[in-house]
């Protein structure tokens, strides 16, 4: 093991350009694979529609809405209904000033304007948005630097008859949520006469802890501002639990061809680039009798150093990446698969270069090497 | 008797055409000989060289090493055969260019299993034997054509081999710098009683030899 590491260490002082080279196109490309693998459920996600399996985790309605099931639940699955797809804040309701809620808000991110619609292409949206005022979180409007009482445009794009369609509203800021119930995830609202339900699907953006938490403050301050709240409901576990198996089923099908065509292809290109160049140092090696496997042990110590350096930079390049770029909301169980996926391919990448590597020692010409200037 | 080969020999196919590089070839070698092999180009002296490492199965004969056949062993005997009975020189000196002077000399000494420590002091030893300790920290870029084939032949004396094998190690040095590398192979050969089988075209070098073999 000295020999391979004084070999790799010597080789890459001498040739400090190649490690870095190399280093950042594994990055690159392990930062790519994770990328696309948490994207690509997504668009598979959308293509099943899993979302309106999903029913709803944490659902919030207002007064003159009892609860939301059979009314909501048929608005939302058929009928007359008016839905909007979007990210949204939603907060502790005391901050309201005390007034019942008629109309349920949506309060996009700075970065609303990208187009959420794929999240649930069959949903259909009349467009219209009926609120008399825009409500936001702490941390929001800081980010937007709206006050109260500005008046802020809102866009976002809504699905009408499954055509996507953008929609700007414009209207006063006129309440502030506390951050403390702040979370994210695809918000769904209907307006029905009996008043407006806002269901938040959090999509496992918080545990289940977490929501239950989440539901009593709500139950709460529904008991000060008349709030009524009904939460977890076990049809939405097995939903969700569909959902995770359609993500699951997605992920590990994308991974596979991914893998297959990027990791395994780039990896059998570097090896054979790397043994190229060592041909008569591995011709000379052979010759002071080393055997075999200590050569096989000069491949499995650089692609254990490359592998490691290039897994832990590209997942966190890959996840900065998901979230700057795609701003796709990926549940941490995912991110735990993900990270189970790098180090699996790197185990794969690793057994492919030693078995490239092997085949390649087998076969080498070391006469002819050894006679060569 | 360290090496026979009993008509030994080595074919190449080349499209339809069969290429006989060596033909019934045989000779034995004593322990503590000094040989040298000499003759034109293209008579086979490299090839015996490859085969006697165990580089080139032979397309027929024997080869064997103290009455073992030489390439009836398996991949580790063959490997450990290289590394703690024989040691190569060759006309290109074949340095790792990435490995500095003492670490190409380490290199047998660790891969037979010397702990670093050990294999640096006999390395520094031999650099001290052949002359070039004081460049024991310098690449082989950075050293001269003699330099490097003394570090070579410091290299396959590391593991105070049985046999060296050499292969026109002054094929590619001036003359000055040629004598003094048969010198110096000659005085290791007094000193320890290495068998040395040498291959060579130039008849000044072959002379230093013991017992030469004329190839034609």
């Amino acid at each position: 093991m000295w020999l391979a590491w004084t070999y790799l260490c010597a080789s890459y002082r001498k040739r400090s350009a190649n490690a870095v080279r190399t280093l950042v196109l594994a990055t690159l490309v392990t930062a790519g694979v994770f990328f696309f693998a948490a994207v690509l459920p997504a668009v598979s996600f959308k293509q099943t529609g899993a979302l309106q399996a999903a029913k709803w985790n944490l659902i919030a309605s207002s007064p003159g809405a009892r609860g939301i099931p059979d009314s909501t639940r048929a608005a939302l699955s058929g009928g007359d209904k008016r839905l909007i797809v979007g990210h949204t804040v939603t907060g502790d309701a005391s901050t309201q000033g005390g007034e019942p809620v008629s109309t349920g808000i949506l309060v996009l991110q700075p970065s609303a304007s990208r187009d959420l619609s794929w999240y649930s292409p069959d949903l259909v949206v009349d467009g219209s948005f009926n609120t008399d005022g825009i409500w936001m979180d702490v941390i929001t409007s800081r980010q937007l630097g709206a006050r109260l009482g500005d008046r802020v445009t809102v866009r976002f794009t809504s699905l009408v008859n499954g055509q996507p369609q953008v929609t700007e509203i414009s209207k006063p800021f006129t309440a502030l949520f506390a951050p403390t119930l702040q979370t994210t995830g695809i918000c769904l609202m209907t307006e029905l006469p009996s008043g407006t339900d806002l269901a938040m699907d959090v999509f496992a953006s918080i545990p289940a802890a977490q929501a239950e938490e989440t539901a009593s403050r709500l139950r709460r301050t529904s008991e000060q501002d008349g709030w009524n709240v009904s939460t977890i409901s076990e049809e939405w576990t097995a939903g969700r639990r569909r959902v995770d198996e359609a993500i699951n089923r997605n992920t590990r099908f994308s991974l596979i061809w991914i893998s297959i065509a990027i990791y395994v292809g780039y990896a059998w290109r570097e090896m054979a680039g790397r043994f190229r160049v060592r041909r008569h140092d591995f011709a000379v090696l052979l010759s002071i009798g080393a055997p075999i496997r200590d050569l096989l042990g000069i491949a499995i110590c650089e692609q254990l150093i490359f592998g490691t350096l290039s897994a832990v930079a590209g997942f966190a390049i890959g996840a900065w990446a998901l979230v700057r770029l795609s701003h796709l909301w990926v549940p941490a169980d995912t991110y735990m698969f993900l990270a189970g996926y790098v180090a699996l391919a790197n185990l794969a990448v690793l057994v492919v270069t030693t078995m490239g590597f092997s085949r390649r020692i087998r076969s080498l010409p070391v006469a002819q090497l050894l006679s060569e200037e | 008797m360290l090496y026979t080969m009993r008509d030994v020999s080595v074919q190449y196919r080349i499209g339809e055409r069969r290429v006989d590089v060596l033909r019934d070839f045989s000779f034995a070698v004593e322990d503590g000989e000094f040989i040298t092999i000499t003759g034109p180009s293209g008579r086979g002296k490299t090839t015996v060289l490859n085969i006697l490492a165990g580089f080139l199965p032979p397309t027929s004969g024997t080869v064997l090493w103290e009455d073992n056949d030489l390439y009836a062993q398996s991949d580790d005997q063959t490997a450990r055969y290289r590394n703690s009975q024989i040691g190569m020189v060759h006309q290109f000196f074949n340095l790792i260019p990435e490995l500095n002077a003492v670490q190409n000399v380490m290199a047998p000494g660790l891969i037979g299993g010397a702990n670093r420590h050990e294999a640096r002091r006999r390395a520094e030893a031999m650099l001290d034997r052949v002359g070039v300790l004081g460049r024991a920290e310098h690449l082989p870029s950075e050293m001269s054509g003699g330099e490097q084939q003394r570090v070579a032949i410091a290299r396959a004396l590391m593991n105070s081999p049985r046999v060296v094998l050499a292969d026109e190690p002054t094929g590619n040095l001036d003359r000055v710098t040629a004598a003094e590398i048969v010198a110096l192979m000659s005085r290791l050969h007094a000193e320890d009683g290495t068998t040395m089988i040498l291959v060579t075209h130039d008849p000044t070098v072959a002379a230093a030899g013991t017992r030469m073999i004329q190839m034609d």
